[in-house]
């Protein structure tokens, strides 16, 4: 199936479900019509009852009546009307009313008056007429007419004829009545006029002669449409007069509405008027008394109110408000256009529906239903309607209730919508609650005043801060109650400015003044004035913040930050700070300094201009990660001075936040690490260089203890071989010179060991003296004679031609040039040849020590001065010593304002140490003599000495030594024993260590000295401190002289002699 | 003599206004300004053409003349029944998706607009119940039973034609173009009947006086020079047609192939109290008809009805979619005045006789 046909087929099944719902339409529509048929059937049958009722009452009646059609034909009568004028009743058939009149006038005395009176209401078609018949034969009728309407439509003229002959007869005896009625008429303010039977006029009183113009005697007889000449007011037809109606009725007759009196003059006047039937005592009708009075000016209030309703049905169509009437059961009967199109319905859509049906709210139209029904009034009753188009307009319901006779006809409802003003005041409800809530709540003071400067406005806040209740300011000039004094008259006239120019230059502006408490104090304010947008004078609102706190705060501020900038003024580094978003306003006095440039240059990102550029953008990021996240930057980057150098610098920048942990700046600073770096570098040198200091001192441990084990064993031997070798003097002598020569070895690495230490903590002193450098060369080649004989080396010395002189310590420049000679004696293969060169050079002198030895690597070349530093540490490659002699010839050297340096060719190619030293200018008178020579005397007597030394051995050994040099000695190992000791020996000399248990060497010194056996005793100081200071101390304890331990005899034995001399 | 003629309804609508209303919503107010100026040079052109009785072109129907008075309802939605033509193009009806039913606007409010320009009688066209009767779905809507919804369709249609009458239309034309298509549709005539049903339910309503002036229109449904039942055949529909309680038909007949036949037709269907006018003119043929063929076509036509029972129109009207600008102004006004010109022609003779 095509989509076409499936379509065909959808449309075909809908229309046969619509057939079916058509098809049952139309059984109710002609159900409905067969209601409406048997509906018109029951309303004929209802009809022929009527009519047979109505000709049932017509013949019923003592009035004759005929009917006919507009055109005068003849559609009914009854019997009393064929009897009344005795016609044959055949001649009644197909006639036309004016030929039975033709045939009626034949019983006047003026027939073709009554026939003119027929043909002209005929003519005029009057709704009614009447005329009284008198006829020939004395019987009066009353002729009565009236066209009759069925359903609007004229059906034709119902004649009616009332034989009132014997009323006529009464009218008679009335007139007697009439003369007193006249009197009494005559004084009532209301014009009156009795009529007989007949309608004519009886009598009038002054006030009906005023109105008609008649006077009564003209009157008197005439017919009352005469005198009472009364015309419709909009027609202008007659009227017929409402006592005819009333004499023919029997009944009290009101006038018919817009009537009016014609004088006769002419004039005319608006009457009111009633008129009633005169009745004799037995109920008969006799007369008429007609009654009226002057309504001109009633009338026209009337014409007035009828202006008014029809303005008033004018405002129904026209008002601009909606208008719609409800009838019984909510039914709308009636609405206007405003309330049409207000809805959108059109009139056929909205009248005849009931109410409810276009009422939003259920309980709404139930309630206004209820009070509809019970006829009470909606006074501006709110209620929403539903428009056409499905929209929903609020509107306000006001409603009269209009009753007749006291039943309940519709109620006007008056529909206003206030679609628009609702949601308005919704909106403005809304704008007030919030403007109340922020004004009640306010924490800012709100102060509104109006054009005179009044206060109108004083809210919470305000009160709080001002001292003021509001209900005391409300009213009164806002310059006297918050504005301090000096200010108040600025006030007023800029107040006044604005008033007369509109220019205000306060207005909308932040200002901060100072405003006044109610306890008299100032204090400041942050204030900003609006004026209120309003019809009329202005009204001014001021919004005031008491400022106090933060004045201070910011003066705390200010004073933080001058301690501040006082502060990162004097810090040695370079600082800076930044607003939040990096931008730098301030650098400190060593920043411009360091970088040689100015603010301007550097404010804001201008500092990238220091920056080394390869740097720069990691600093840019980093710098920029901190702005974003508020986190402390911290690197290391290059600046560039004013020199143009580019120097390492520590950057750290911390951010500065406030209470809620949002940053306020930041402040920054640069530390130069320049000499931060060097010193790491030197650190970290000098851990290289103590690393290594450590290995060679370790190796040093090594070496000394193998150079110190290496003497021991063959002084053991030699020891040995004394005690083996008892009586052979020759195997003594020998092992003696052995253990001399290894003692000496000993003693010389301690001493070189303890010089090097001293020159190190510079606790050596130089003994300088005017010396020939040719006497130290000398001294030197025989201290190291045995070495270089035990290799037999080839030694060669070359003095200058001429002496040269030093200012030098003869014995330390000797241990220097001797060092260099042992050196290269240890380090020249036997028969290796050693030459020792002098030659002056100006100011200067060089000594040069050559070999032909095992030379030093060029590596080791620029540390061979160090410390323990030795060419080959291997055991087997050894040549001994401890590694410290260059490091004693450097230093010592250099003491004496010299210099060492060492060359080598390389390995196997020998080794050449040059020293260079100034040389004292020779000056001929400057010669020193030089010192006598003092020489051991020789010793005849015999000395008394006492050793004194803790360690027995070596205090028994130097006994037994003096002991065989012919001394008399004695020996002790404490200070007390000494002092005893010497009481009782009385020695000559005393050899006293220092170190004593007991007492102390210099206190037995000075115990023994303070003694008169001791003042004159020879007192030799034996220690192994050798010092100045130590020689200072000793002396100072009364010792005459002292030794450094290992004592050599020899030496002690000059010394002795000396002080003995010295004494003499 | 006279013999009476009368246009159907539309006019195409100035492209201006066509191009302004696909561009938005025809209902914007914006578009007012467009739409009074279309009704005015409308009708000024109207009365040019000497026709006795005008319409506004139904300018305002800015959607067709079938769902005028529904388009825009929320309670519809778009996708109800689709008309083929014979083109190939259809048309598309809304659906009703949920009760009341109730017209969005009545074609009383186009007549006023018109009665303020026109200087001779204005006719205003309505849609037929049965018409709008296709927007209830097969399936019954919940809450809204087919019946409420053929009660509240006739009140609806009542109300509008009722509203035309009382603000003095001329005629108060009801189209009925879906009738040869129920014919179509349904080849049995139970549809057909059914919509003569409905229809006949609205129009018993009024008064024997009112339905003199209210007529009934078909035609095989033109649009874009094209037609959705040309097809079928009159034999089918006109039978059923002048069942209707109306008093005046329009039946296209310029277009038909067999005229003498149709007429024959009518003759034999048509009651005392009607009178039929003939289509004259075919909107949908380009060519504008001469007088004098249109005098012959009603000199024709008189030979089976009677004179008095006769009067003349177009075959449908020029642009039933507003969208639809197959025929120029120029062209629908010529034609008109051809129309006036070949009736008056054929009084003259007719009279003279």
């Amino acid at each position: 199936m095509s989509a076409r046909d499936d379509e065909a087929a959808r449309l075909q099944s809908v229309a046969l479900e619509n057939a079916r719902s058509i098809l049952q339409a139309r059984l109710r529509a002609e159900e409905e019509l067969v209601r409406a048929k048997e509906s018109l059937e029951l309303k004929t049958r209802e009809l022929a009852y009527s009519l047979a009722m109505m000709h049932a009452t017509l013949e019923s009646t003592t009035d004759g009546i005929l009917m006919a059609d507009s055109n005068g034909q003849v559609t009914g009568f009854n019997e009393t009307f064929v009897q009344m004028w005795r016609l044959p009743r055949e001649f009644m058939d197909f006639r036309g009313h004016l030929q039975i009149a033709k045939a009626i006038s034949q019983n006047f005395n003026d027939p073709q008056r009554f026939l003119g009176r027929i043909e002209e209401i005929y003519a005029t078609s009057p709704p009614e007429s009447y005329d009284l018949l008198e006829l020939i034969d004395g019987r009066v009728f009353e002729r009565f007419s009236r066209i009759q309407f069925v359903e609007d439509r004229n059906v034709g003229r119902v004649w009616s004829l009332r034989d009132i002959t014997a009323h006529r007869q009464a009218q008679e005896a009335l007139a007697n009545q009439s003369e007193r009625l006249r009197v009494t008429l005559a004084s009532i303010g209301d014009a009156v006029i009795t009529t007989d039977t007949q309608g004519r006029v009886a009598s009038l009183n002054e006030m009906a002669e005023s109105l008609t113009g008649w006077i009564e005697a003209e009157a008197a007889g005439q017919p009352l449409e005469t005198v009472f000449h009364i015309v419709n007011e909009t027609t202008r037809n007659p009227v017929e007069s409402p006592a005819i109606k009333a004499l023919r009725e029997g009944v009290v007759v009101g006038l018919a509405n817009h009537t009016v009196l014609i004088a006769k003059d002419g004039t005319e006047r608006g009457i009111d008027d009633s008129a009633a039937p005169i009745r004799s005592s037995d109920g008969e009708v006799i007369g008429c008394v007609l009654v009226f009075r002057d309504i001109t000016e009633h009338r026209r209030a009337e014409q007035a109110l009828h202006r008014s309703e029809r303005d008033l049905s004018d405002f129904f169509a026209n008002a601009s408000i909606g208008l719609h009437w409800v009838g019984p059961g909510g039914i709308i009967l009636r609405a206007n256009q405003t309330e049409l199109d207000l809805l959108g319905y059109s009139r056929e859509e909205y009248v005849g529906r009931h109410l409810a049906e276009f009422h939003v709210d259920l309980p709404v139209i139930d309630d206004i239903l209820a009070r509809l029904t019970r006829g009470d009034t909606l006074n501006e009753y709110p209620a929403r309607l539903r428009c056409k188009d499905g929209s929903i307009r609020d509107v306000l319901i006001n409603s009269n209730v209009y009753f007749e006779d006291g039943k309940f006809i519709h109620t006007r409802c008056f529909t206003r919508d206030v679609t628009d003003r609702k949601r308005a005041e919704e909106a403005l409800r809304r704008s007030e609650a919030r403007k109340t809530a922020m004004f009640e709540t306010a924490l800012d003071c709100i102060i509104s005043i109006n054009h005179e400067g009044a206060i109108v406005e004083f809210n919470p806040a305000a009160e709080q801060t001002f001292g003021h209740r509001r209900e005391d300011v409300l009213g009164r000039e806002l310059a006297a109650v918050i504005i301090p004094p000096a200010y108040r008259e600025r006030h007023r006239k800029g107040l006044a400015l604005y008033l007369v120019t509109g220019e205000g230059p306060v207005i909308n502006q932040r200002l901060e003044l100072s405003a006044l408490r109610a306890d008299g104090t100032e204090f400041p304010v942050e204030l900003t004035v609006t004026r209120i947008p309003v019809d009329g004078p202005p009204l001014f609102t001021a919004y005031l913040r008491d400022i106090t706190l933060r004045k201070q705060a910011e003066e705390e501020l200010r004073e933080r930050e001058r301690q501040f900038e006082t502060l990162a003024e004097s810090i040695p580094q370079l600082a800076w700070m930044a607003n939040p978003d990096g931008h730098i306003f301030w650098y400190n006095r060593r920043w411009y300094e360091y970088t040689g440039t100015t603010l301007e240059q550097m404010q804001g990102w201008g500092w990238q201009e220091v920056h080394d550029p390869d740097v720069l953008p990691s600093v840019l990021e980093k710098w920029k990660g901190s702005i974003a996240t508020g986190t402390p930057f911290d690197m290391v980057f290059p600046l560039r001075g004013a020199d143009g150098v580019f120097r390492p610098f520590l950057t750290r920048v911390v951010p500065v936040k406030n209470l809620e942990e949002r940053v306020t700046r930041w402040f920054g600073t640069n530390t130069d690490i320049s000499e931060q770096r060097r010193a790491e570098e030197q650190l970290r040198q000098l851990a290289a260089d103590l690393s290594e200091s450590d290995h060679r001192k370790d190796e040093f441990l090594a070496m000394l203890a193998h150079e110190l084990r290496n003497p021991l064993a063959p002084i053991r031997n030699a020891l040995q071989i004394v005690q083996l070798s008892k009586g052979d003097e020759q195997a003594v002598q020998t092992a003696s010179e052995m253990m001399d020569r290894q003692i000496r070895h000993m003693v010389r690495l301690v001493d070189d060991l303890l010089d090097v230490s001293r020159i190190s903590r510079g606790k050596i002193d130089l003994r300088r003296e005017r010396v020939e450098l040719a006497s130290i060369i000398h001294q030197a080649v025989e201290s190291s004679r045995p070495a270089i004989e035990s290799g037999q080396h080839q030694l060669t010395v070359t003095l200058p031609p001429t002496p040269v002189y030093l200012n030098a310590d003869p014995v330390r420049l000797a241990q220097v040039f001797s060092n260099l000679l042992n050196n290269a004696s240890k380090y020249s293969e036997p028969k290796g040849r050693i030459s020792l060169t002098v030659e002056q050079n100006g100011s200067e002198v060089t000594v040069s020590v050559k070999d032909t030895g095992m030379g030093i690597p060029s590596g080791m070349l620029p540390k061979i001065f160090e410390m323990f530093t030795q060419v080959n540490t291997s055991l087997e490659r050894s040549q001994g010593g401890l590694g410290i002699g260059l490091t004693l010839v450097e230093r010592l050297v250099a003491m004496h304002g010299g210099s060492v340096s060492a060359l080598s060719e390389g390995p196997g190619r020998g080794s050449e140490f040059v020293v260079r030293l100034p040389i004292m200018i020779e000056t001929p008178n400057t010669q020193q003599p030089s010192e006598p020579i003092v020489s051991e005397p020789t010793r005849k007597t015999p000395r008394r000495i006492l050793v004194v030394d803790d360690n027995r051995d070596s205090a028994t050994t130097l006994a037994m030594l003096l002991k065989l040099t012919g001394n008399e000695t004695q020996s002790v190992h404490d200070g007390l024993a000494a002092v005893e000791t010497a009481e009782t020996f009385r020695p000559d000399v005393i050899l006293l260590d220092i170190g004593l248990p007991k007492l102390n060497g210099y206190e037995v010194a000075r115990k023994i000295r303070e003694q008169p056996w001791g003042k004159s005793m020879v007192l030799v100081a034996l220690t192994g401190w050798g010092q100045e200071e130590d020689r200072r101390k000793s002396r100072e304890a009364g010792f005459n002289g002292h030794l450094v331990k290992p004592v050599d005899l020899d030496n002690l034995m000059k010394l002795l002699a000396e002080l003995e001399t010295q004494k003499t | 003599m006279t013999i009476p003629t009368e246009p159907i309804g539309s006019i195409p609508r100035p492209l201006e206004l066509v191009e302004a209303v696909a561009k938005m919503d025809g209902a914007d107010p914006a578009l007012d300004s467009l739409y009074d100026e279309a009704i005015r040079d409308t009708i000024r052109r109207f009365e040019a053409t000497g026709s006795p009785v005008i319409t506004d072109g139904e300018q305002r129907k800015y959607h067709n003349f079938w769902t005028y008075c529904v388009h825009g309802l929320p309670n519809t939605a778009p996708d109800g029944f689709q008309i083929p033509f014979a083109a190939g193009h259809t048309r598309r009806m809304p659906r009703l998706t949920g009760g009341p039913f109730r017209y969005k606007r009545h074609a009383d409010s186009y007549l006023d607009v018109a009665m303020r320009y026109a200087r001779v009688p204005v006719k205003q066209a309505v849609i037929s119940p049965s018409a709008l009767s296709l927007m209830y779905p097969s399936e019954e809507i919940p809450g809204y039973s087919r019946e409420q919804f053929i009660d509240d369709l006739l009140r609806e249609h009542e109300t509008e034609v009722r509203a035309c009458l009382r603000k003095r239309a001329h005629k108060v034309q009801i189209d009925f173009t879906e009738g040869r298509l129920a014919v179509k549709i349904d080849p049995s005539g139970n549809l057909l009947h059914s919509f003569i049903d409905l229809n006949n339910l609205a129009l018993s309503r009024f008064s024997a006086e009112d339905r003199k002036r209210i007529g009934v229109h078909t035609c095989p449904g033109g649009d874009r020079d094209s037609t959705h039942s040309s097809d079928v055949d009159y034999s089918k529909l006109l039978p059923s047609l002048f069942e209707l309680k109306a008093g005046n038909f329009y039946i296209a007949l310029a277009g038909e192939q067999d005229r003498v036949r149709v007429l024959k037709i009518i003759r034999d269907c048509i009651k005392a109290d009607q009178r039929v006018f003939i289509g004259v003119v075919a909107p949908i043929d380009p060519r504008i008809e001469s007088p004098e063929e249109i005098r012959d076509r009603i000199l024709e036509a008189a030979a089976y009805i009677p004179i008095e029972q006769l009067g003349t129109t177009d075959d449908c009207g020029f642009s039933p979619f507003c969208d639809d600008t197959s025929t120029s102004r120029d062209t629908a006004f010529a034609k008109i005045r051809a129309r006036v010109l070949g009736t008056a022609l054929a009084a003259d003779i007719l009279g003279g006789g």
